[in-house]
């Protein structure tokens, strides 16, 4: 039965990541994991031996909870790396929302400056042909 | 009139590099344009490229070499260039090889023209070069066509595949882009060019990157290539 379930498993997290890669909501990169994620279900449902003998080596008592610890454990690895790559991209979007905004300035400062040199040297034109 | 060729250099941090790799490109390449990307560099970059003049964009965060490179090809789509070429700014590239490169893609009606190091000269063994020749056996597995050197920077693009890489997301320009677009009928050539050792500076790859780097050529090219959409 944990065989059919880890199976199952394997296929929907590949028909979903495929999905995703068809419509190009995803990049290349990112599936890396979820594609090296679902190959583990499915090593582990063709060799079931695997969690029986580390769940002996680490005394748990059941292999299923090996497999639920070591999904646990990877995937809060990748929730924190998660928050970190969020963080960065928070930093980055303050940065770039700033930098535009300053940009934004100086241009209207500096074709405002251009208009009034452009006043002025008609000025100075209308002066000397009077 | 000939045809309008754009170099793209892309820099992060290249200050001891930037103005060789420059000038090598304005005196051996000649009516050559050139754009420096200056990918939010930390260093003197960007100082230096303003002090002499030269074409540079500044992004003002760092993007990597797939978001800098886009930056070029966006470039050169908006000012209409016939041809844009990937061009390391660390000195390994030599500017010399541009011009034939240019011409073997008019010859040969080519879409890509890769300056290869392995045209006519074996791959030495080296864990780099074991890499190497792993990818040159997926891209021949799954598209039948044969690039001898697959993760050479030095990259010539036509017309037909300016677009792509400036708009499509994930083309970014590395190996499995190639597979893709050589799977869906891109003319992918390659020319022997000679390449220098890095001048100066750190490469961009340590030990960890290779490995993801690795990996995910080979999910992508084994795997997510056959789903991705053709945009052509």
């Amino acid at each position: 039965m944990l065989t059919l379930l880890l199976v199952v498993g394997a296929l929907l997290t590949l028909i979903f990541v495929i999905t995703k890669v068809r419509k190009s909501e995803i990049k290349t990169s990112d599936t890396v994991f979820w594609f090296l994620m679902a190959l583990f279900l499915l090593i582990l449902a063709i060799f079931p031996q695997i969690a029986y003998v580390l769940s002996d080596v680490f005394d748990i008592q059941s292999p299923a909870n090996l497999v639920f610890l070591a999904v646990v454990a990877v995937l809060f690895i990748k929730e924190f790396l998660a928050s970190v790559e969020i963080a960065k991209l928070r930093s980055k979007i303050t940065y770039l929302v700033q930098e535009i905004a300053l940009l934004e300035e100086t241009s209207s400062d500096s074709s405002a400056q251009r208009e009034e040199e452009e006043v002025q040297s008609e000025v100075i034109v209308e002066l000397r042909e009077e | 009139m000939g045809p309008r060729i754009l170099a793209i250099i892309p820099a992060y941090n290249e200050e001891e590099n930037i103005v060789s790799t420059v000038e090598d490109l304005l005196k051996r390449a000649p009516g050559i344009d050139y754009v420096v990307i200056n990918d939010g560099s930390k260093d003197a970059t960007s100082r230096i490229c303003h002090e002499r003049g030269y074409n540079v964009i500044d992004l003002p965060v760092n993007l990597g070499l797939a978001g800098g490179f886009q930056t070029g090809m966006k470039y050169a789509l908006r000012h209409n260039y016939d041809y844009a070429v990937q061009f390391d700014a660390d000195g390994q590239h030599s500017a010399a090889y541009v011009w034939p490169m240019v011409d073997y893609a008019i010859e040969t009606d080519s879409n890509i023209v890769i300056g290869s190091r392995f045209c006519a000269q074996k791959k030495p063994i080296s864990p780099r070069m074991i890499g190497s020749m792993l990818i040159t056996a997926m891209i021949r597995l799954t598209t039948g066509k044969k690039i001898q050197d697959p993760t050479s920077g030095m990259r010539l693009f036509d017309r037909k595949m300016i677009p792509l890489f400036a708009n499509e997301l994930d083309y970014s320009p590395e190996p499995d882009t190639i597979a893709l677009v050589a799977r869906n009928g891109a003319k992918v050539s390659e020319i022997q060019v000679e390449m220098r050792d890095r001048v100066a500076g750190e490469s961009y790859l340590n030990f960890t990157k290779s490995i993801t780097y690795m990996l995910r050529v080979c999910v992508s090219i084994l795997f997510v290539q056959w789903f991705r959409k053709d945009p052509i």
